[in-house]
């Protein structure tokens, strides 16, 4: 499990940028950090997308009980994101958790497990939603495709995806590992090859579309 | 804009991989009851005609049938553009059933009749499925290594897929081509090396991260491993055709052992340091087909280089059971419970009672059937090593089992339906839904 490298939880607010500044100066590329606030980090994200663009992923790993946990990570090639460079580092983060949470039920252990798979429950529930509500729409109305084509396919997808979290959550709330390992197993395949599917041609077909106005799009993405 | 007229929603339906997928471990139970009726016989040389007939029961019938209808699976997500007349699969599923068993019923019983019936059934086949695949590539929106790799096998299929038809031609016609041991040399290297070999390794690339969460394939690596076969598939039938002293044939040879240490260097290498730490069957596969490929081509080199047919036999136990067979076998432990599931039930993913992967097809009963090949490439290994003929039919009886197992495995998987009570009301429809893709 990762602890938060740092905690601004006690930190008063005018300090936090400047903390999280400099710890993520002191990053190395490629490397990241995990970093637990009192309330939605998003403001002081916001501040980062101002002035660190195109340096720095973000992503929430857990919320409630009034402190947050949340992942910044320096990215290895600086500039300007594509579409297919941010969500396809966005799945492999996805598929990190996912292994996290698989190993600690393979060693029996329910409690982290639970933990760890809520961090990729919430991870995948977010990629899901920039997809549906920052991507689809407007590549649909882009490609003509009202509705239908490709993004309906992905839609279908999430929706069978939404349906095995469910019932991951189900089995792991109960503590029944054994059907969790099973469902994780259904959900892996399920999972990669639709991101293949994302990877290999959507993201290519968006990166085109919105090749004037993608980095606008994708600052506002990375706060959702 | 240049990748408008894709679409994701190019997935076959489920009966056309299936129907590859399921018939093909019955060509290798076929292999191994030949072996068990004909015993050390088909292991002296590999000029004999019933060896001929043992080597096409797995390379056309196992191996290549899968190849088919994992190529029909993955090619519009892979390559990115859609397979042309689908519909034509049926034809070439056909063609392989109808061809493959008269070219090794022709060859094994002396009956020359099969062997015209063999010619148009395999041109039929071949000639279908490489237009498709042809068109299919052609339309890729990019050249990825996985692309290149999948032209230089389809390349190497339609020269040694003619040489073969010109080989069977000459046994029913009797016209003599120039020289029969030069261009077998060929037809071996462009079969073997670049139909088997490039295809598993081209999709390998791009399946092995994604089944075992490991770091992607380096492409600048990958490419260098497409460069040294395709070097290795342009001077192996020169240098054959040139004929000059055998020590030539280290080039070749060391261009595949270059592209076969990066490539199952890189295999181990990623799969150990995988992210997902769960160990299944389907692991253990990939892990002894990257095993048998180094000591396949050690085998050959000895072969080669020390003039020694028997190592041949050797070479082509490790390679077509050893590499191929565990990839394969592998492979379809992944793609035919994934398929059944993701057809028929998916759009019920939240149900409780709905089945998952583990009940389409048990971990245990892969981990029995998975003992059984084992055990079977050891017994063929020690075979085709020592000519031995008790151990020749053992292996065969071992063939029968392992794949025997395989293909009821599949047919159960492939039988199997949404139970009643999985059923969401909302959405209870027929009792096979088609996923998004397929309709």
């Amino acid at each position: 499990m990762t602890e938060p490298t740092l905690d601004l939880s006690a930190a008063p607010e005018a300090e936090r940028a400047q903390r999280l500044g400099a710890a993520f100066v002191a990053l190395a590329p490629g490397g990241s950090l995990t970093f637990a606030t009192p309330g939605d980090p998003r403001k002081l994200v916001r501040d980062f997308v101002a002035k660190q663009w195109g340096h720095f992923d973000w992503a929430p790993l857990r919320a409630g009980d009034g402190r947050h946990l949340s992942q910044l990570s320096k990215r290895k090639q600086q500039g300007p994101h594509s579409i297919l460079d941010m969500f396809g580092d966005d799945h492999r983060r996805c598929d990190e958790l996912f292994a996290n949470a698989e190993s600690a039920a393979q060693q029996g252990d329910a409690a982290l497990a639970a933990d760890l798979f809520a961090r990729y429950e919430l991870g995948l529930q977010r990629h899901f939603r920039m997809e549906e509500e920052g991507i689809f729409p407007e590549l649909d109305k882009r490609m003509g495709f009202m509705g239908g084509g490709p993004t309906m396919v992905m839609r279908e997808e999430h929706q069978q995806m939404r349906g095995m979290l469910r019932r991951m959550a189900g089995s792991v709330e109960q503590g029944n590992l054994e059907e969790f390992l099973g469902a994780c197993e259904t959900m892996l395949y399920l999972m990669e090859q639709h991101n293949m599917k994302e990877e290999q041609m959507l993201y290519a077909m968006a990166d085109d579309a919105f090749s004037a106005d993608r980095d606008e799009l994708l600052r506002r993405l990375v706060l959702f | 804009m240049r990748r408008q007229g894709l679409h994701l929603d190019q997935a076959p339906p489920l009966h056309l991989p299936l129907r590859f997928f399921l018939t093909a471990p019955l060509f290798a139970v076929a292999a191994g009851l030949v072996l068990l009726w004909r015993g050390s016989a088909l292991l002296q040389t590999t000029w004999s005609p019933h060896t001929v007939a043992l080597t096409h029961l797995l390379t056309l019938g196992f191996i290549s049938m899968v190849m088919c209808g994992a190529l029909y699976q993955i090619v519009p997500v892979l390559v990115g553009s859609a397979v042309p007349r689908l519909r034509l699969a049926a034809v070439v599923h056909g063609g392989l059933c109808v061809g493959v068993p008269a070219l090794a019923g022709g060859l094994l019983s002396g009956w020359q009749w099969l062997l015209p019936v063999a010619l148009a059934a395999l041109g039929i086949a071949w000639a279908v499925f490489l237009g498709q695949l042809t068109l299919a590539l052609a339309r890729a929106p990019s050249v990825t290594v996985t692309v290149a790799s999948i032209a230089v096998a389809a390349s190497s299929l339609l020269l040694a897929v003619s040489l073969g038809l010109l080989f069977a031609w000459e046994l029913v016609y009797g016209w003599l081509p120039p020289d029969r041991a030069t261009l077998t040399a060929v037809h071996l290297y462009l079969a073997l090396g670049g139909w088997v070999g490039t295809l598993i390794t081209g999709v390998g690339y791009a399946l092995i991260p994604m089944f075992y969460l490991s770091t992607p394939f380096p492409r600048g690596i990958a490419w260098l491993v497409l460069a040294c076969q395709g070097l290795m598939l342009l001077t192996g039938p020169l240098l054959a055709w040139v004929a000059p002293s055998r020590w030539w044939h280290l080039l070749p040879l060391g261009l595949a052992a270059l592209a076969v240490t990066v490539f199952t260097g890189m295999v181990w290498r990623m799969l150990h340091a995988r992210r997902r730490r769960i160990s299944d069957a389907t692991l253990r596969f990939w892990q002894v087909g990257m095993l048998a490929l180094p000591l396949a081509l050690a085998a050959l080199a000895v072969h080669v280089l020390g003039q020694l047919p028997r190592w041949s036999l050797v070479f082509g136990t490790l390679y077509l059971l050893g590499f191929a067979g565990a990839a394969i076998n592998g492979m379809l432990y992944k793609i035919v419970p994934f398929l059944v599931w993701l057809h028929r039930f998916s759009r019920h993913a939240g149900s409780a009672e709905m089945p998952l992967l583990k009940d389409i097809i048990a971990p245990r009963h892969m981990q029995w059937q998975w003992r059984a090949y084992a055990l079977m490439l050891v017994l063929a290994t020690a075979a085709a090593g020592s000519g031995l003929d008790v151990l020749a039919r053992l292996a065969g009886l071992a063939l029968v089992v392992a794949f025997g197992a395989l293909a009821l495995l599949l047919f159960r998987a492939a039988r199997m339906k949404l139970p009643p009570a999985a059923r969401t009301p909302a959405r209870d429809r027929a009792g096979e839904t088609a996923p998004p893709g397929a309709r």
